[in-house]
């Protein structure tokens, strides 16, 4: 492993005269967490967010959601 | 694996220790901290940003972003507890894992809150940057990372606002952006006190690892410390345990194992004394450095914590406001500026979606749109003209929209001609509904039933069976059509104005209550009314004002009448002369001259005789009063009076109305007006949206409403008056502080609402439409038809508070008078549908009163049903108690079914689910209690049918009828004899029913006779759920409930005892920990005090201490009190008990303000109580101490001033109130 020596104490958020431009580092750091993001996602993602949208929609429609499958139900067995 | 790797090398290695320096966690990630930027090179950085930021709105197939929340609080978890073993363990802890610990119940908090609100397609609608290597990442996200870089997490609403609007002169951000930014910005800085905890965490379990290599230091050769090296360095705190293995070395704290091997321990001790120097050459700089991060780690642990709670306490229209171009752009029309946020916001979600539709920029879409409203502004100017083109839902949603289309080059001719399609079929396609669903329904039922194939079965009774059956079959169709669109639709919200200063003189208000003077008692209640509704609702230009008659009488005056007017004078001149007026504000000479209206008023009229009541009365009663006070209003004479005399008597100063009121508010006596609702309501009432427009013959109202009818709530029960019936049919009572609008299906889809009585009208329009217009002595129920002619709108997000009747019989009564009044209205109905009246209602308000009349209808026929069914077997008798049961309890099952959905995951369910089905055994327990008084309910509806109809075309006489609530309150008996004695009529019906139903030899004896019996106990039912039940033995506490409080209680005044010295200046500390040793916090805060303080008084009726020590602890914390530094009265929110210093910063809490002072007057109270009834005898200057003391405390108390706290515009006070 690498250790150099420091001479004094290096303080991140000091100013040090730097263009105010977006630096490599951070620029670097930012990417890195997108694809730490990415990789965190899981395979299911989408279908956990269809998951979520179909939740929401059916908690807020509650009595016709269930309306609707019983009227699905009565035709079906009709036909059947 | 790893741990075991670790676990090899240092035996003695936790697993704890383990698994936070597990290499496979990769190395810790440094925090988002880089170079503070003041706000000038912050400026600059926006600027910067902003070229850089090339962004558009992602491709639906594209991989969203999301970020590692959930994994982000799993690892600050992971740090907390590894912290928290650490410090239990008596390790010393760095100041950054301090904070941690005694704020992660904030951080929780927080973690809970940003998780429910951001939903896994969150970012999926933003634009997103084109650029590798950040391709794919929202730029909201990399405007909040970069904020929160050169912030060091320190979020500061100015450097925020200048650095948006310096980003939005490279880059402009959609207004989606703007709003997502607070959760980003939470986003981000939980992900970066994510890694300082990481951090913490993992740098302490690196010097922990380095005490324990110390430790065994003999034993450990340095091949195996190059192995702990690599170990550490895969999880990034190799230097960290060369700093701590170089301290512990240099120190000589080493701890040598025992033997004979000394001259060996030496040679091993140089060598890893090499190895140390070879690791780590500069020690020295190296600790430095790590003082510097540790500083620098504390700091930004503060700021993120700090900064989470400050982003949702702050002002973000403000900012918003201060930063979107849009927003600077929409704040050009004066109109908009003058609006509420609600409102705006929805016209700018209107620009948002047609920004997305067209492919424009937001920016782009507003400068047409504002283009259109200005050019319509100048027309109005030039013409005169009533458009609504200054309004900008004109063109977003309303009749505008096709121009503003064409402006931005869009053609919408199928959309726009299906809106038109679906605005005119919506009647139909309603009632359309409602009668396939009726008709299914009953066809259905009698073909299960099979009733059609009876070949025994007359079809006439067949055909009478159905006929019966529409009713509830109806009536439990119309409940669920309303449901599933109440479900679906949009709750309609009406624009409205911010009127941020108070309600303006342009728009003046009055508030009526139109009542009787029968006698003093009721007179002080209307009178204290009316000065609450003052109280709560303390406008500048609003009067408050009795309207009222005096009792029907046979004569034209009672010799009692002039006592009456003159005591309810004598209480309206006591109140003007307690709350008296200021000046106006109106800025011409003669209102500088005038003296200012009284704020209230007391306008009463004189009987007239009338023919249809054989009485003298109030002309017309409410409807009456209410039309001659909106002629006076409305600056004409009296249409109605037949003589030069005014409509209401002169009573001076007390009857003086002001000039210019354009609205009036009528409440019932019992009508409460909760703080701020007057202001709402005038504020949707000056939104030139909803201003009346009159058609053409100027008697009718074709757009916007002359009514607004607000929502009508029911309070808590008081428990004194609590009964069953209220709890059965009450519905959801108390007030929801944060309610929203709620689906009222004529509003939301047909545009009108219902008017019932309570609300605002506009006096210039009302006047225009109903002056001299409803025929004399006919009309009793004027709401709907009042509501039908000048257009009423229901607002839904503005409450009234109204309690629901006790009594079965008052709700009886009420129903009675509303069924007469709805008969009465039947002329009306057939005239406009003849088109024999003068104006033809509109069809949804034709609908309503057929409705009601259809409803009225509903028990008659379902009991009639039932006998049918019982008595014949045209029809199954349980379908047919099936659907009566389904009449009178499908609208409040289906809203109980509905709550057993939770809308969160993160609530307690057992309680959830206990709640729930409370409501829906509540639900069953109504319907049964309606079935059991079915001849009751069919009884009185017929009376009251057969009622209006004899007075209607027969006598015409008592068509204006009238029992106040208060006098069927009087008459409402709770005694079972009474009661029976009261509805003997019920049980007599009900047993010849049964013993009609035997004779003709019912196929279904057994139900018969259970219905019969259910119904001839019906006053007992009555009795039953009527009798007041107030909360009393049985709800008293258990004593092993008792015995807990009474410890809590006994030990919260042990911590008071123990912690309230001397040394702290006798004020109480903010907390006693108890572990991993007992620690008092010496700090304390307004809040602590007031608990305190009425802990003292709590402790003395409780017997724990005697008065001298009371008086003597009071003394002793008031004293210090007088010491301490305070800001316009307010004690600031931390002080240094020990010191008496406060706290940095320095601020006011308006809650821990407000907490102080409540206490201190409860206090007050305690003393004055006890100085007048001592609990032991005690010196007379003891009960002077008590008093003196009281007074300290009202003193304190009334000295913090609130008036610098309250945000007008947003109508609440700060929470916080920092000052230097």
């Amino acid at each position: 492993m690498h250790t150099s020596s420091i001479a004094s104490p290096r303080w991140s958020t000091s100013s040090f005269g730097n263009t105010v431009d977006t630096s490599s580092t951070e620029l670097t750091a930012l990417g890195e967490h997108l694809d730490r993001c990415h990789a965190l996602r899981g395979r299911l993602f989408d279908a956990r967010c269809v998951a979520e949208s179909m939740h929401g929609f059916v908690a807020s429609r509650f009595v016709t959601t269930l309306v609707v499958a019983t009227l699905l139900i009565g035709v079906i067995s009709l036909i059947l | 694996m790893v741990p075991s790797e670790l676990r090899r090398l240092i035996p003695d290695a936790t697993p704890a220790l383990c698994d936070i320096l597990d290499g496979a966690r990769g190395r810790i990630e440094p925090p988002i901290r880089s170079e503070i930027f003041g706000l000038q090179r912050f400026a600059q950085h926006g600027r910067s940003l902003g070229e850089t930021h090339r962004a558009a709105r992602a491709g639906s197939r594209s991989a969203a972003f999301f970020p590692r929340l959930r994994n982000n609080i799993q690892t600050l978890r992971e740090a907390h507890r590894y912290i928290g073993i650490q410090a239990r363990t008596g390790y010393d802890i760095s100041p950054a894992a301090e904070w941690l610990l005694d704020n992660f119940h904030l951080i929780e908090a927080q973690l809970e809150e940003i998780n429910e609100g951001l939903p896994r397609r969150y970012f999926r609608a933003l634009p997103v940057l084109l650029d590798e290597p950040l391709a794919g990442l929202p730029r909201v996200y990399g405007v909040a990372w970069a904020f929160v870089a050169h912030t060091d997490g320190a979020f500061d609403e100015d450097l925020l606002t200048k650095f948006l609007s310096a980003y939005q002169e490279t880059r402009e951000l959609s207004l989606g952006e703007m709003w997502a930014l607070p959760t980003t910005l939470r986003v981000v800085l939980i992900e970066n006190l994510r890694r300082l905890a990481e951090r913490v965490a993992t740098n302490k379990a690196a010097r922990e690892v380095a005490n324990l290599v110390c430790d065994r230091i003999d034993s450990t050769p340095v091949e195996a410390l190059d192995d702990l090296l690599a170990l550490l360095d895969r999880r990034g705190v190799a230097r960290v345990f060369l700093g701590q293995m170089s301290l512990r070395m240099q120190d000589g704290r080493t701890t040598p194992q025992g033997g004979n091997r000394a001259s060996d321990n030496a040679d091993a001790r140089a060598a890893q004394h090499a190895w140390l120097r070879r690791s780590l050459p500069d020690p020295a700089a190296m600790q430095a450095q790590q003082r510097a991060d540790q500083t620098a780690d504390n700091l930004s642990v503060s700021n993120a914590v700090t900064s989470l709670r400050a982003i949702g306490d702050a002002d973000w229209t403000e900012i918003v406001a201060h930063s979107s171009t849009l927003m600077h752009l929409m704040l050009g029309s004066p109109l908009f500026e003058a609006e509420h946020t609600m409102t705006r916001d929805r016209t700018l979600h209107g620009i948002e979606r047609l920004a997305l539709k067209s492919g424009r920029s937001e920016v782009a879409v507003a400068q047409t749109l504002l283009g259109l409203m200005h050019a319509s502004h100048e027309r109005l100017d030039a013409v005169g003209s009533e458009s609504r083109g200054e309004v900008a839902s004109h063109w977003l949603s309303g009749s505008g929209r096709p121009a503003l289309m064409l402006e931005l080059g869009m053609n919408e001719r199928a959309s726009a001609s299906w809106r038109a399609i679906a605005r005119r079929l919506a009647l139909p396609a309603y009632l359309g509904s409602l009668l396939l669903g009726t008709l299914g329904l009953v066809a259905w039922l009698l073909q299960i039933d099979g009733g059609m194939t009876h070949s025994g079965v007359a079809i006439e009774l067949t055909l009478l069976a159905a006929l019966l059956m529409l009713f509830p079959a109806s009536e439990a169709v119309v409940a669920v059509i309303n449901r599933l669109i109440s479900e679906s639709a949009q709750p309609a919200h009406l624009p409205r104005l911010a009127l941020s200063t108070g309600i303006p003189i342009e728009h003046r208000v009055m508030v009526v209550i139109p009542a009787m003077l029968t006698d003093t008692a009721s007179t002080f209640a209307l009178v204290h009314r009316l000065q609450l509704h003052h109280l709560a609702n303390p406008e500048r230009h609003a009067q408050f004002a009795l309207l009222t008659d005096w009792a029907d009488a046979d004569t034209a005056r009672l010799a009692t009448d002039e006592g009456l007017l003159a005591e309810a004078r004598r209480q309206i001149d006591a109140l003007n002369a307690r709350h008296p007026t200021c000046h106006q504000g109106g800025m011409d000479e003669l209102s500088m001259r005038t003296p200012a209206p009284p704020r209230f008023l007391v306008l009463h009229r004189e009987r007239r005789y009338s023919e249809s009541e054989q009485r003298w009365i109030g002309w017309e009663r409410k409807r009456g009063k209410l039309e001659q006070l909106i002629s006076v209003l409305a600056g004409d004479s009296d249409p109605t009076s037949t003589s030069a005399e005014p409509a209401f008597i002169d009573l001076g100063d007390a009857s003086r109305i002001a000039h210019g009121t354009r609205y009036v508010v009528t409440l019932d006596s019992d009508t409460q007006l909760p703080p701020g609702r007057l202001h709402d309501l005038v504020g949707v009432a000056a939104h030139p949206h909803n201003q009346p427009r009159l058609d053409a013959t100027g008697r009718s109202v074709a757009s916007g409403y002359a009514i607004l009818q607000p929502r009508i709530v029911t309070p808590l029960p008081a428990p004194k008056d609590f009964t069953l019936y209220h709890w059965l049919f009450a519905g959801q009572c108390g007030i929801d502080p944060y309610s929203a609008a709620t689906s009222e299906v004529y509003q939301d889809v047909f545009g009108e609402g219902t008017f019932t009585g309570k609300g605002l009208l506009h006096v210039q329009a009302m006047h225009a439409v109903l002056s001299g217009r409803l025929p004399e002595g006919r009309v009793l129920s004027h709401d709907l038809l009042e509501g039908s002619i000048a257009r009423c709108a229901a607002v839904t997000d503005i409450t009234l508070i109204e309690d629901a009747p006790f009594h079965a019989d008052v709700a009886a009564s009420r129903v009675h008078r509303w069924t007469r009044g709805d008969w009465q209205l039947l002329p009306f109905l057939v005239d406009s549908l003849s088109g024999r009246s003068d104006s033809r209602l509109r069809g949804i308000n034709r609908w309503k009163m057929f409705d009601n009349l259809r409803r009225s209808l509903v028990a008659p026929m379902s009991l009639a049903l039932l006998l049918l069914a019982l008595g014949t077997s045209v029809v199954s008798a349980w379908a047919a108690l099936a659907l009566v049961l389904a009449a009178f309890s499908a609208g409040p099952l289906m809203g109980a079914v509905a709550g057993f959905s939770p809308s969160r995951d993160d609530i307690a369910l057992r309680h959830f689910y206990g709640q729930a089905a409370t409501d829906l055994a509540r639900t069953i327990c109504g319907g049964a209690w309606l079935l059991s008084q079915l001849p009751a309910q069919s009884m009185h509806a017929m009376d009251a049918i057969v009622r209006a109809s004899y007075r209607m075309a027969i006598s015409g006489h008592h068509l204006l009828q009238w029992t106040t609530a208060a006098a069927a309150q009087a008459r409402a008996k709770t005694a079972l004899p009474a009661l029976a004695r009261q509805h003997w009529r019920e049980p007599a019906l009900a047993l010849a029913l049964l013993a009609a139903l035997l004779a003709a030899d019912t196929p279904t004896a057994w139900l018969a006779a259970g219905l019969c019996l259910l119904w001839a106990a019906s006053p007992v039912w009555t009795w039953w759920v009527s009798r007041p039940r107030p909360a009393s033995a049985e709800e008293a506490l258990s004593p092993a409930d008792q015995a807990y409080f009474e410890g809590v209680a006994r030990d919260t005044w042990r911590l008071f005892e123990r912690c309230v010295v001397p040394e702290d200046n006798h004020l109480p500390p903010d907390n006693l920990q108890t572990l991993p040793f007992d620690m008092v916090a010496h700090r304390t805060s307004p809040t602590n005090i007031g608990l305190y303080l009425l802990s003292t008084a709590c402790a003395r009726q409780f017997g724990w201490i005697d008065t001298s020590e009371l008086i003597a602890r009071l003394e002793a914390t008031l004293g210090t009190l007088s010491k301490l530094q305070r800001h316009r009265g307010h004690f600031l929110n931390w002080y240094d008990t020990q010191t008496l210093s406060p706290l940095l910063p320095m601020y006011v809490s308006t809650v821990d303000s407000g907490n102080l002072s409540g206490h201190l007057l409860a206090v007050a109270q305690a003393c004055l109580e006890l100085a007048a009834a001592p609990r032991e005898p005690h010196p007379p200057e003891t009960a002077v101490r008590l008093q003196s003391l009281a007074g300290q405390c009202e003193a304190i108390a009334w000295q913090a001033d609130f008036n610098f706290l309250y945000h007008r515009k947003r109508h609440h006070c700060s929470t916080h109130y920092f000052f230097h």
